[in-house]
């Protein structure tokens, strides 16, 4: 039996270890020059596959600490992946777009790096207290990385409107909190699990406020009809931002309430199961509905993440292993895909009178720069899950597990819905082929870009091509 | 003789004023002190339960959300600064360069 002290160190090394290393990027931060600030964003990268090598956890063996308030196992790791995924990526993929904007400052990897250790608590929390520092460390952080661009009207717009409408749903969510502690008398997920067994779960109160409460959840999930500070917030914020945001919270927000779902509410399963199936499908058909309607691609792809929610979504209400296990996989395959859509979106600029990133910009874009035209159109094509791509596998996998829980009908709303996404994503594809280019638009592809792009590109064929090896993966490291 | 639903029912005045003071008001310091009053609902709810339960989590979690709430608020004012820079305005109508 080992002693408590060592369980509980155990149950929180790989987020100590991502804290002192984020302070000594802070250091690094004051030490390097003004043009060499991406060293800071490369530092984290290192950092990061150090703490994933030190942080592996044996598969199977759960550190459960702190008087069960935080657990690390391979789920935490999974997601911790999914994380650190992104911010290599975006670190990767956002230099050229930072340094063009004059904004390529320290701060911006310093914080991305630390919102990750929010998002590690978040998933890893079980308890309410946890879960909650957790998501506000988060939370903070994207404000913070939404308003980035201070000079720019739009992403200081991006930021305020995060801010107000994020601090909103976390009112929301505590006060729902508060009413589920009033009721079952703990905030740790495995009592409130006990207490809901017991008569707690037949209280009116508590039904209202279970409600309140996965309110303020579908706000960070952005889940139709919580989703209006979404598009906005992802056209405003910086590129590389916008992509990080679009993945690496959301993950976070869905491993974190898969995890109390599936524990602290899994007695009264009945009801949120119901929730949370409606949510999907209105998010999923919203989202998809709108995004026909854009003529930015920015913000396109914003009510396309909308849809990719409601889509993992589905994962979470199908109630079973496969269910957790879809949703790790297709975050993890979204977090290539989308990144590397943004970091290629990033790049092109428009010399005439219209946005960067409007529709009219991405014609004939095949022409001038073909190896962005290739990169984009796959990205696009799996985002709309056309077979050989890793999208496609990421939808399967989660329309299996729907269909395993007998769930049918969400199955083929699901189904459906991926074929009307198609439209959207193929109209990129169309411009950027089959139109001539009315504007004057640039398009290098940086060094930086194309390792990211490049990278995202072959994972994306990797997976798409041989599924299996990480759908065991996922499976052995998720029982 | 203050009972439990004393507490709970001056908590959700409280947090109804504030939910409707973010959503009617348009200015934005003003939307902003309705969050706190928000979070200040969300705290007497936690010391009213926790003397209630007779437990110490509550008191405990109002802490976490006084740091939150202080972390928030300086965020928070940053960007509002930030966006008075660009914009000389704080009404939310006049956020409305992004529209869909």
């Amino acid at each position: 039996m080992t002693p408590i002290a060592i369980m509980n160190l155990l149950s929180i090394y790989p987020e100590v270890i991502m804290i002192v290393f984020g302070l000594v990027l802070v250091v690094l931060d004051v030490m390097t020059s003004d043009e060499k600030k991406s060293m800071v964003g490369y530092f984290g990268i290192a950092f990061i596959i150090i703490t994933v090598l030190i942080a592996w956890p044996p598969v199977g063996k759960k550190f459960l600490g702190f008087g069960n308030m935080v657990m690390w196992d391979s789920y935490s790791f999974v997601f911790f992946l999914i994380f650190g995924v992104a911010y290599t990526l975006t670190t990767l993929g956002g230099v050229s777009y930072l340094k063009d904007n004059g904004i390529l400052k320290g701060e911006f990897y310093t914080v991305m790096f630390f919102s990750i250790v929010g998002m590690m608590f978040m998933v890893s929390a079980f308890d309410l207290t946890v879960f909650y520092a957790g998501m506000e460390t988060m939370a903070i952080s994207m404000y913070i990385l939404a308003g980035f661009n201070k000079k720019s009207v739009r992403s200081s717009e991006a930021g305020v409107k995060y801010f107000i409408i994020g601090a909103f749903s976390s009112g929301l969510f505590l006060y729902g909190l508060t009413y589920v502690y009033g009721a079952t008398g703990s905030m740790n997920y495995l009592e409130i699990a006990a207490a809901l067994k017991g008569d707690a779960a037949g209280l009116t109160t508590f039904k209202l406020c279970l409600v309140m409460m996965l309110a303020g959840f579908a706000f960070k999930i952005s889940a139709v009809p919580f989703h209006m500070w979404a598009p906005d917030v992802y056209q405003g914020a910086p590129t590389p931002a916008a992509g990080f945001m679009t993945v690496a919270p959301k993950a976070a927000a869905m491993g974190a309430l898969i995890r109390f779902a599936w524990i602290a509410l899994e007695p009264v399963s009945g009801m949120w199961a119901l929730f949370f199936s409606i949510l999907a499908v209105i998010t999923m058909t919203y989202g998809n509905l709108v995004a026909l309607a854009q003529n930015n691609v920015k913000r396109m792809l914003a009510y396309s993440a909308i849809a990719h929610a409601g889509f993992m979504l589905m994962g979470l209400v199908s109630m079973n292993p496969e269910g957790y296990q879809s949703v790790a996989l297709y975050a993890l395959i979204y977090a290539f895909m989308n990144i590397g859509a943004f970091t290629l979106i990033g790049i092109i600029k428009n010399k005439g009178m219209i946005e960067d990133e409007r529709l009219e910009s991405f014609a004939g874009l095949s022409k001038k720069s073909p190896m962005l035209a290739v990169g984009l159109m796959i990205f696009m094509f799996s985002l709309a899950g056309i077979p050989p791509l890793a999208g496609f596998i990421g939808k399967f996998q989660i329309l299996m597990a729907t269909m395993k829980a007998e769930l049918y009908w969400l199955a083929i709303i699901g189904g459906l819905n991926s074929a009307l996404a198609c439209y959207y994503y193929m109209r990129v594809t169309i411009f950027m082929y089959f139109k001539e280019a009315e504007y004057e638009v640039e398009a290098v592809v940086t060094r930086s870009a194309f390792i990211t792009s490049f990278i995202s590109a072959i994972m994306i064929l990797v997976i798409g091509f041989f599924p299996s090896f990480f759908v065991n993966l996922v499976k052995t490291l998720l029982v | 003789m203050l009972t439990l639903a004393h507490y709970l029912v001056l908590s959700g005045i409280i947090f109804a004023i504030g939910m409707t003071g973010v959503l009617v008001r348009r200015n934005l310091i003003v939307m902003f002190m309705s969050l706190e009053l928000m979070l200040n609902a969300v705290n007497i709810n936690l010391a009213a339960f926790s003397n209630h339960l007779q437990s110490m989590t509550g008191q405990v979690f109002i802490v976490f959300v006084m740091a939150v709430a202080a972390a928030e608020a300086a965020v928070g004012l940053a960007l509002i600064i930030s966006l008075f820079r660009n914009r000389q305005t704080i009404n939310a109508d006049e956020i409305n360069t992004m529209r869909g």
